[in-house]
């Protein structure tokens, strides 16, 4: 692990964090929150006494939450990504391998169709996740063939599967109430996760990173092959297991905050690795970091520029395509 | 030096049996490993490494059973060098090495400035220190497999288990790479390796195990490599010549005929 890197990309994320703050509808000088929040939080620097109840609802209450939930969200989606690359020790692989955000929509979708609370639907959102991948690792386990390649066909099965699943309550959703709703939020959207909701959720996602940053070393010995890590001494089942299921746990929850994002989980570990190199004790938390910085930026692009929000899984899509094809030029140098 | 032992080891996939009632012992030295294809080489090294279960038998290692030692007590004494692979992932030479350290490093600590001191004193130790910081994928076949075998020394095994290690290697490292092994096999390391060649057999093993069929043909010193034991396994008429020095020579048949004639 080297520490450099990581520090260097949590000033970055730092950075980034106090302009999306900063900006908005109502655009707030830089200095001014740098200032507010080092008041806030260690009582230093000097905030104009009559901005201050300005400062803080626009700072704390409303961009602050919003800033976190594209920091979870972001990191979550490129540690799990680059978790399941290397566990797959395939470039193709992203958070959505197993299926677990086609089984999250279906959940969503159910629960916009079907239940009446907030919660009953992020928990819905949940347990689809979960029971896709589930759905995954037993069509696996059906062919008795112990390979990762048929786990991935697990994955598209079930992913296949759920997607079909999606469409048909589609189909039964109130087309002038429900079904925009579903839409909105397979689009991907930061704007419907409150506060509670962040914190509830930020907590298992942060425990999830930690946990899958903790097994980078085991992850550096597996992607060199099954045998190879065992006689290194890895429990190889054991920690292949812990890895799919705290990937999937933490993409699973980025659902229940903002819907489906794409690309993040493929374009920023390729990125990451190309920086720093493929060496997972660096690359998970560097992953982590970057994620959350593009992210946000990301988010304040759908933010900022238009007048009406746009939302941020069609940004991430049409930055990332462009911005994926420039990279896969280069990342010959983290996979070959 | 760590002791390893095979006892009636049995082993069949799908019902159909690929070694039937295996019985070595090994004790330092270097053992070469020669078989025909599917006859069971890399089935009984695997078995050995406690890569596989076996169906009927044991493996022990120093006196006891392999099954019941766990993952990291076995990678303290024996290592497995596998053969050259292309990798996905372009670590760094001295990230391989490091590997060598997962089974003392603890779960949660980082690797510490004495793991990455012994990485360095074994890659010092085969002369690779100066490919630490280049891409592992980036430096030749001769490099990488000398990098395996210094993550094989940073575990911390006195045994060490290759499958094929000269495979993919061009000639002239082939020829460093037994050169290395016999000059770490005086240092009290303890080689199994299989091999196609007999020629490297002869040249740096002290004891040949010829396996065929899943049964063990022959296990002693290098003469069991003869004409008649090479015929049996490999089917193909091979002649042996003493050159000067007591050094031992296996040709093909095939090359002799134009001089007969």
């Amino acid at each position: 692990m080297k520490p450099l890197p990581i520090l260097l990309f949590f000033i970055l994320l730092a950075v980034v964090a106090l302009v999306s703050l900063s900006l908005g509808k109502f655009p707030l000088p830089i200095g001014e929150v740098a200032a507010f929040l080092a008041w806030k939080s260690v009582g230093l620097g000097h905030v104009q006494p009559d901005r201050l109840p300005l400062l803080e609802n626009i700072v704390l209450q409303i961009r602050l939450p919003r800033i976190l939930n594209a920091c979870l969200v972001g990191g979550a989606l490129s540690v799990s990504g680059a978790s399941y690359q290397a566990l797959f020790v395939n470039p193709l692989v992203s958070p959505g391998l197993l299926g677990v955000l086609a089984g999250a929509s279906f959940g969503a979708a159910l629960g916009m169709v079907f239940l009446k609370s907030w919660f009953a639907i992020q928990a819905a959102t949940f347990l689809g996740g979960v029971a896709a991948v589930g759905l995954s690792l037993f069509i696996a386990r059906i062919y008795q063939v112990r390979s990762t390649l048929m786990l991935v066909l697990g994955g598209i099965i079930s992913g296949a599967f759920f997607t079909a699943l999606v469409s048909i309550v589609k189909t039964l959703a109130d087309p002038y109430t429900q079904l925009p709703n579903i839409t909105f939020w397979l689009m991907g959207n930061l704007t419907l996760a409150d506060r509670s909701t962040i914190l509830r959720m930020g907590v298992p996602i942060l425990l999830g990173i930690l946990g899958l940053l903790l097994l980078s070393r085991q992850l550096n010995a597996l992607s060199m092959g099954d045998e190879e890590a065992r006689s290194l001494g890895v429990h190889v089942e054991w920690i292949r297991a812990l890895v799919i299921l705290l990937a999937t746990l933490i993409s699973t929850l980025t659902v229940v905050l903002g819907g489906i994002i794409g690309w993040v989980g493929l374009i920023i570990p390729h990125t990451a690795r190309m920086l720093i190199g493929p060496n997972n004790e660096t690359l998970l938390p560097v992953s982590a970091l970057l994620g959350a910085s593009y992210l946000l930026l990301v988010d304040d692009l759908s933010r900022t520029l238009f007048t009406v929000e746009v939302p941020i899984g069609i940004v991430t899509s049409l930055v990332g395509i462009p911005f994926f094809m420039l990279v896969m030029k280069n990342a010959r140098k983290g996979w070959q | 030096m760590a002791t390893l032992a095979a006892r009636k080891l049995c082993f069949s996939y799908q019902h159909k049996p690929v070694l039937a009632e295996v019985e070595l012992e090994f004790q330092g030295g270097v053992t070469a490993l020669l078989g025909p294809n599917g006859s069971g080489k890399t089935t009984l090294l695997k078995l050995l490494l406690g890569l596989l279960k076996p169906s009927k038998g044991e493996v022990l290692l120093d006196g006891r059973e392999l099954s019941g030692m766990g993952h990291r007590e076995v990678a303290q004494r024996m290592a497995y060098v596998p053969q050259i692979h292309r990798e996905a992932f372009a670590y760094k030479v001295e990230d391989v090495v490091l590997m060598g350290r997962m089974p003392h490093a603890s779960f949660f600590s980082p690797y510490s400035r004495r793991d990455l001191a012994e990485a360095h004193e074994a890659m010092d130790r085969l002369g690779i220190l100066h490919l630490a910081q280049r891409p592992y994928t980036q430096v030749s076949g001769g490099e990488r497999q000398l990098a395996l075998i210094a993550r094989a020394m940073t575990q911390g095994a006195q045994l060490f288990i290759m499958d094929e290690p000269t495979n993919g290697l061009d000639y002239g490292n082939q020829i460093r790479l037994l050169e290395r092994l016999q000059t770490l096999a005086q240092d009290g390391f303890g080689f199994i390796f299989s091999t196609h060649h007999p020629d490297h057999a002869l040249s740096v093993a002290d004891r040949v195990v010829m396996i065929n069929q899943g049964r063990v043909l022959r296990d002693g010193s290098a003469d069991a490599i003869s004409p008649q034991s090479l015929e049996e396994i490999y089917g193909v008429d091979v002649r042996l010549f003493d050159v000067q020095g007591g050094v031992r020579v296996c040709v093909p048949a095939l090359r002799l005929k134009p001089i007969a004639c």
